[in-house]
């Protein structure tokens, strides 16, 4: 969501970082130059632009034409030059009223939301349903042909565009916490309106406002090129039909109104695209406070016992980096090596930002795009595991390894029923017929706790609560009978009651299929249990390692010492409340 | 003597969808919060903690019952009742990342509730600079946008907004819930030395019974729109009465391995011997 | 699901009826002029009046909306002023032909826009650039500059195609095929700029996801991913996308087949509106309001197959 509100930092300097960008560069050159064409060119030019020498047709460019003439012996460079200038004052004119009637209509819908809204809404998309050039004709012939007049239309044909992209823009932001904390304070309706809703949606609708002009323009274009405008003004359509008509005997004649249109639509389309692409990266400069580089700390590192048939899983001194727009590469895991025995659980915590996530994903080559696995080696199950090869990894993955995320509801595909969702890994993944299958994921809801599976596999996952969703989500995660399950803080976006269970729930099924548990959290309360093991993160290392008793008893690390003494659990009770004296 | 805030038997009704049927967010709910006092609320989600919050400043559809402030109703329907009752009671959200307008300075967010209440702009800068100090901001961050600070800074801002009215009473909207773990414990300090400083009463809301257990005098908890149990502090966390109160007192994990067993072998034999809750 | 159809299909009439009552009435604004119109500028008043009467444009507004909405229900469109014959006579071979001709630009644009956009999207990089670039480049041009270029390019220099023509598909499929080729051109090219670029868009936002990450997760192939879940949940924004473009097609019918000298619905509406033929205008507004409307029906039906939420709504 917050990809969408750009936040629009000074105009000047926006604009200053646009114009400096190459789009935007050639987009603001090209129209300078178009608006320097069409004032120099009328206040130097000898010629009318209506009448020609008509002894001079049709010749092509010379010294004293520089255009060259059109049928009737005028000066095309003239003409060219005052169309130009109608072109983009009546553009311009268009694009005005779109946005007074687009955007005032969908602020005030946006932001009120009441039953007028969704008329207006209606009506909005009736207009936007209906063809527009069908729209100018027709308005063509009762308005006439003032260019005025078409623009009008063209300007109110072109609102709906601007009216939904406010409306659902005002739509969005009404909800953020600053509009309620804005009503609270008593300001006005219109006040919040324009300094808090406006201020944070003008970026999308300046870009679009941009398309615009280039819609705007290529509408006059057609209207006119099918001959429906003032004959007294010269202008880029009939230009090019004239062109157009005469294609055979006088082919130069197209080049001039082609280039003219082609290169304002250009512009006009480039400057809102580098517009856009400024906004983003405006908003995207988050400056998060870097966290300070760990140091290894006596005793933190606590190795534990190798198990006789060797490590389930070992992790040693892998390094995951990010690579930037710019090109370099962000460190977010460095040099960590972690291990996992054949039905343990493990705990790795640590604070947002500390690489927990991510050491996880990498594990099952699960990063973002533009991550990988830099330097380290990890073996699973004794085999060397290749964490930058996705081949390699789908052997393993669902199969051997299986995933729980973090948010139930957004980690199920909308499209399709929880049953269908389950079932077709067991079938491509674990080669189970349609029978086996579906038996498999009805006995495994079951054990997690539904009391009608067969009505759960119906659903849709909009229609489950986070608590099923999750539920559904272990099944997912267990139904291959993976020998390692790697959970990202599943119980976070839980309530505290449910998480209780869920947390129960993967102890019991760890226990019973025997599957080692490998638990990322933020929660130290989780780690003491449901963890045997711990793992420490801060700023991309592990900075403690032990027991789940040994490290919440003795931490030896500055970092678990903070995160310990920062839990609110062991926190005297607020002593009693003692009424003021003659209150 | 009456007490700063009463809330008699409060209904929030949310219409459904479609004209469907209308979802009882809060129940028949009273409690009160007298001058200088902390109050805990304490629910999970659907609790309605949230909506009484909201509709003590207008911000929820209040279909029954009343708000007193002062003994006084509170009146929320003309934009003026809506700027007095601001100077009187704030709120702090939880989501630091939405509660700030990412387009405005510092400044300008922070003077905004004086400006609306009246103040110079004179005035207001001046206020606004003391406040930084108070909630450990530095003094240039008045020029800066909130994308530049950390989700803990935020709060800070949202807190420091909050306090420059010098409201009597401010509705805490699980304040630290969206922060990390240091953050958190750092952030709650904060809060409860501007309380016991100045003496502005707060209604905590929060999922968190650890958070709320050590600001609160006296605790709420919620359940399906209702409070279920409502006592002072000591009383609730040593000697709850409801089921429900005691199941949520078990359901929270402590960082401590041996004690954990035991709390979940408590929680385990309760869950048996009343099942269904 | 049904129901969900019928709530659409009740809406989709209002909007008809809305429309064509729209245009009855805005038509009415230009009536004074349609006697002196037909009949020419110096002429006796009398003659005028005469006209009028025997038109029928002096009557109620509202009983003359009704008796054309009743005689339409009844597929009667009434006599046009300027063609020989009714208006439906005339109008159906032509509607038949423009909507060939947006159909197979129709199936160009869906096809070759689901390609790009997805590509665009998976593979990134320069493959994205370029499509991004072109689709850029596409929509800013306008369709009819496309047209004329191609005309100027193909026809002109080239003498691969004809310029102007039209021949019938049930007459000779060949050239019928070699006359639709530059229209169809002229006719995508937008299309193709836009439609791809929000394909690219939702595709990405797809991929991007939570549950495609959980997914692979669970082992399956990527193929799999894509093709089975990716691009049905990326659909409905380009159903949106595409349903409006082809109404916007309707409109961009019209300049290209003056272009072409295609005998369309396109002509027929320029004709038409120049000669102020009240009947033949709102015939033709009739109609395309009724295509518009089907498609929006249709786009509404293939999203709430695929989007459950949509489906299940009370």
């Amino acid at each position: 969501m917050n990809e969408q509100l750009k936040a629009l930092k000074s105009g000047a300097e926006v604009a200053a970082r646009v114009l400096r960008s190459p789009l935007g560069m050639i987009a603001g050159l090209v129209l300078a130059a178009l608006i320097v064409f069409s004032i120099v060119v009328p206040a130097a030019s000898p010629f009318d632009p209506n009448t020609g020498n008509l002894l001079d047709f049709l010749k092509p460019p010379s010294a004293t034409h520089l255009m060259g003439t059109d049928s009737t012996g005028r000066d095309i460079m003239l003409r060219m030059a005052i169309a130009t200038r109608v072109t983009l004052v009546a553009a311009v004119f268009a694009v005005s009223i779109a946005a007074i009637v687009g955007i005032s209509a969908g602020l005030a819908a946006g932001y009120f939301q009441t039953r007028l809204a969704s008329a207006i809404t209606w009506v909005n998309s009736l207009v936007m349903a209906l063809p527009g050039l069908v729209v100018l004709l027709a308005a063509s012939v009762v308005l006439g042909n003032s260019i005025w007049m078409a623009m009008t239309v063209i300007g109110l044909l072109m609102s709906p565009s601007l009216f939904r992209l406010t409306y659902s823009q005002v739509t969005a932001v009404r909800n953020e916490l600053y509009v309620d904390a804005a009503k609270l304070f008593g300001l006005s309706d219109l006040r919040i309106i324009f300094r808090h809703v406006l201020s944070v949606v003008r970026g999308p609708l300046i870009v679009q406002s941009g398309i615009l002009m280039a819609a705007a323009i290529a509408a006059q274009g057609g209207l006119q090129f099918l001959g429906l405008s003032d004959p007294l003004v010269p202008n880029w359509g009939s230009m090019l039909n004239e062109a157009f008509t005469k294609l055979f005997t006088a082919p130069w004649l197209l080049v001039w109104p082609t280039t003219a249109i082609a290169s304002a639509s250009l512009s006009f389309v480039f400057l809102s695209n580098a517009i856009r692409d400024q906004l983003r990266i405006g908003s995207s400069r988050r400056i998060e406070s870097k966290p300070l580089a760990a140091a290894l700390e006596a005793g933190a590192r606590r190795e534990a016992e190798v198990p006789a048939e060797g490590w389930l899983l070992n992790v040693e001194n892998i390094d995951v980096v990010f690579s930037q727009p710019d090109g370099s590469d962000e460190q977010v895991v460095k040099s960590v090596s972690l291990q996992i025995a054949r039905g343990e659980s493990l705990g790795i915590v640590g604070e947002s930002g500390s690489g927990k996530t991510q050491t996880a994903r990498a594990i099952l080559g699960l990063l973002d795009r533009g991550g990988r696995v830099s330097g380290g080696t990890v073996s699973f199950e004794g085999k060397q595991l290749e964490l930058n090869s996705q081949k390699a990894l789908r052997g393993i993955r669902g199969s051997r390894i299986g995933y729980i995320p973090q948010e139930p509801m957004s980690n199920l595909d909308p499209s399709f029923t929880v049953g269908w969702q389950l079932i077709e890994p067991l079938r491509r993944v674990g080669g189970m017929d349609k029978r086996q299958a579906e038996a498999t994921v009805l006995e495994l809801l079951q054990r997690v706790g539904f009391s009608n599976p067969a009505r759960v596999m119906k659903l849709y996952p909009h229609e489950l609560s986070g608590g099923m969703a999750q539920r559904v989500l272990i099944v997912g995660a267990v139904s291959l009978r993976p020998a390692l399950i790697i959970a990202d803080e599943p119980t976070t976006a839980l309530d505290v009651s449910v998480q209780a269970e869920v947390l129960d729930l993967l102890r019991e099924i760890a226990t019973e299929f025997g599957i080692a548990l490998l638990m990322v959290t933020h929660n130290l309360g989780v780690v003491a249990d449901i963890a045997s093991r711990v793992y420490v993160f801060q700023a991309g290392q592990i900075v403690e390692s032990g027991t789940a008793i040994e490290v919440f008893k003795n931490p030896k690390a500055t970092h678990t010492q903070q995160l310990l003494a920062s839990l609110l659990d062991d926190l005297p009770i607020r002593e009693p409340f003692v009424e003021e004296a003659g209150a | 003597m009456s007490a700063l805030l009463e809330v008699n038997n409060l209904e929030v009704s949310y219409a459904g969808n479609r004209g469907g049927t209308a979802f009882k967010a809060v129940d028949n709910v009273s409690l009160t919060v007298r001058k200088g006092e902390v109050v805990g609320l304490v629910g999970e989600s659907g609790s309605g903690k949230s909506s009484i919050g909201r509709a003590i400043v207008g911000l929820a559809p209040i279909s029954a019952g009343a708000v007193l402030l002062n003994g006084e109703a509170i009146r929320i329907q003309r934009k003026v009742d809506r700027r007095s009752l601001a100077r009187d009671v704030q709120v702090i959200f939880q989501d630091p990342f939405s509660s700030l307008n990412p387009t405005m300075t510092i400044e300008k967010i922070l003077t905004e509730p004086l400006r609306a209440a009246g103040f110079s702009y004179l005035d207001s800068t001046r206020k606004v600079r003391k406040m930084l100090d108070s909630v450990g901001l530095p003094a240039d961050s008045l020029d800066r946008h909130p994308r530049e600070f950390s989700g803990g800074q935020r709060q800070r801002i949202a807190i420091a907004r909050a306090l420059t009215v010098e409201p009597k009473l401010i509705i805490c909207d699980e304040p630290v819930s969206a922060l990390d773990l240091t953050t958190q414990a750092v952030v709650l300090e904060l809060m409860l030395d501007i309380q016991k400083q100045t003496g502005i009463s707060y209604l905590f809301i929060s999922h968190d019974l650890a958070v709320v257990k050590h600001v609160s005098h006296r605790i709420a908890v919620m359940k399906s729109g209702q409070i279920v149990e409502f006592g002072t502090n000591e009383e609730v966390n040593n000697r709850p009465v409801h089921e429900y109160t005691k199941k949520l007192l078990l359901a929270a994990p402590v960082a401590d391995p041996v004690r954990q067993l035991e709390r979940r072998n408590q929680r385990l034999a309760a869950k048996l011997a009343s099942p269904v809750l | 699901m049904l129901k969900y159809a019928v709530r659409r299909l009740a809406a989709g009439l209002i909007m008809t009826l809305a429309i064509s009552f729209i245009a009855f009435m805005f038509l009415q604004l230009g009536a004074g002029n349609v006697a002196r119109n037909i009949l020419g500028l110096n002429v006796d008043p009398e003659a005028v009046r005469r006209l009028n009467i025997e038109l029928g444009v002096d009557r109620p507004v509202l009983i003359r909306y009704g008796e054309w909405l009743w005689n339409a229900l009844h597929f009667n469109l009434g006599k046009s002023w300027t063609y020989p014959g009714t208006v439906a006579e005339t109008l159906w071979p032509k509607l038949v032909v423009t909507l060939t001709i947006v159909a197979v630009a129709m199936t160009v644009i869906t096809l070759v826009s689901t390609a790009l956009g997805v590509c665009a999207a998976i593979f990134g990089s320069w493959i994205d650039k370029f499509v991004q670039f072109l689709s850029i480049v596409g929509f800013a041009i306008p369709g009819f500059l496309v047209a004329v270029l191609l005309v100027d390019v193909f026809a002109l220099q080239l003498h691969i195609f004809n310029a102007t023509g039209y021949a019938n598909p049930t007459d000779d499929l060949g050239e019928w095929a070699r006359s639709v080729v530059l229209p169809v051109a002229g006719l995508s090219v937008t299309g193709i700029a836009s439609v791809s670029q929000q394909i690219r868009g939702s595709v990405i936002d797809v991929l991007n996801s939570d549950y495609v990450r959980t997914l692979r997760g669970r082992g399956l192939a990527e193929w799999r991913i894509l093709f089975g879940h990716v691009l049905r949940n990326a659909a409905a924004p380009g159903l949106a996308i595409l349903g409006l473009q082809f109404e916007g097609l309707i409109g961009g019918a019209v300049i290209v087949e003056q272009i072409f000298a295609i005998p369309g619905l396109g002509s027929f509406a320029v004709a038409a509106t120049t000669s102020t033929d009240f009947p033949s205008v709102m015939g033709f507004v009739l109609v395309v309001a009724v295509v518009v409307v089907v498609t929006n029906l249709i786009v509404d039906v293939l999203i709430a197959i695929l989007n459950p939420k949509v489906r299940l709504q009370k």
